[in-house]
């Protein structure tokens, strides 16, 4: 059976990219449990009263403001409870009112950054609980590992954002190589990019830059470009290799910045391809592509000369 | 005259409030920190890509 054909068909979730990486996290109001995973239901202690993080540092904040005021009220009744005359009483009364307003009115407009300070004392005081809560997920995630991939990506996929190591993201690349990738796939890359050479990586990319190559940016060039002999020593390795130098032409930054990169594939790239680079090369005559314009005429001369796409382009980019 | 200590107490617990927030808002912490700080506890140095 070929490489592809057992490769699984699948539908993953699309996954929801937030700003910062603890807007993914959630906390348990009961047992200040941790986890990236469960919706409501607390994987914990199983009761459905797990709350984002930030609402639960809003909640601290606020715990610690209405702390304030009451203290603030007791001393206020506390000065009515003493006073020796209704004059004094009244007076103590309109003092503590306005008082307790200015308290109130201020801590309305420093929500906000009491909420950001509460946060990150949440973080601080349950390092552990943090840290416990992403293994616990993992462990979850794991479990699934025979028994659906599709869901145990999906759950690692979420974990990624939290932990960052070579062992997580070669986890999902191994899951992915199981699925049937397709463009219309919420796909990442950069994430996933390891330190070593790792040909479940390459395959990966060399999938990516067949079906999604604006995923492949700098860093995976660099990353390919590290570890190139390795690459072509590995099973379809040139056909990787050329469909990176292939994803590089879709602009002219990267094909400037890896014009060795990209000689060295240029003669297999296949036809569309060549015939992109051949007319960024041709629009931009004085741009430094060092030896890439010498091996792109020399490949056109050779293979496209009389190529009627090539000289129908050739003629409308030289009438621009 | 217990009243008036009580409410001198008061006033003296509200202002420390308010200069304690206004502190806080002064010295206000930056979420992309906090993020980072997080990251930092859950990933040794060894596993940053
Ligand atoms: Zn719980």
């Amino acid at each position: 059976m070929s490489k592809k054909n057992s490769k699984t068909p699948v539908y993953l979730k699309p996954f929801h990219k937030t700003k910062y990486s603890y807007e993914k996290l959630k906390v348990c109001k009961k047992c200040h449990a941790f986890s990236i995973l469960g919706d409501k239901t607390c994987p914990d202690c199983g009761k459905p009263d797990l709350i984002p993080v930030e609402e639960q540092a809003a909640r601290n904040a606020k715990h610690s403001m209405h702390t304030a005021v009451l203290i603030a009220v007791c001393i206020g009744l506390l000065s009515i409870f003493l006073s020796n005359s209704f004059l004094q009483m009244a007076l103590c009364g309109i003092v503590t009112i306005v008082l307790i307003g200015v308290l109130w009115i201020v801590q309305r407009n420093v929500l906000d950054t009491e909420s950001i300070r509460a946060l990150d004392k949440l973080f601080y005081a349950n390092q552990k609980n943090v840290q416990d809560g992403i293994i616990e997920d993992y462990k979850a995630a794991i479990d699934n590992w025979d028994t659906d991939k599709q869901r145990c990506y999906e759950m690692l996929r979420e974990i990624g954002t939290l932990l960052h190591n070579d062992m997580m993201r070669l986890r999902q690349l191994t899951l992915l190589q199981t699925f049937l990738l397709r463009k219309d796939m919420d796909l990442e890359l950069e994430p996933l990019l390891v330190r070593k050479y790792e040909p479940v990586l390459v395959d990966y990319i060399g999938e990516l830059a067949k079906i999604k190559r604006d995923l492949i940016k700098d860093r995976t060039f660099q990353y390919i470009m590290a570890f190139e002999p390795e690459i072509m020593g590995q099973e379809q390795g040139l056909d990787i290799l050329t469909a990176v130098a292939g994803a590089a032409v879709r602009m002219k930054h990267y094909v400037r910045s890896y014009a060795g990169f990209v000689r060295r594939y240029a003669y297999n790239l296949p036809k569309d391809r060549f015939l992109r680079l051949y007319q960024m090369i041709e629009q931009y005559p004085n741009e430094d592509w060092g030896r890439l314009s010498e091996e792109v005429m020399r490949i056109y001369t050779e293979k496209y000369q009389w190529d009627p796409d090539f000289q129908q382009k050739s003629q409308r980019g030289h009438s621009i | 005259m217990f009243a008036y200590a009580c409410i001198g107490i008061l006033f003296l617990f509200v202002i420390v409030k308010c200069i304690q927030y206004g502190w806080h808002r002064k010295k206000s912490l930056d979420p992309e920190t906090i993020d980072k700080a997080l990251l930092g506890m859950l990933n040794s140095e060894r596993d940053k890509a």
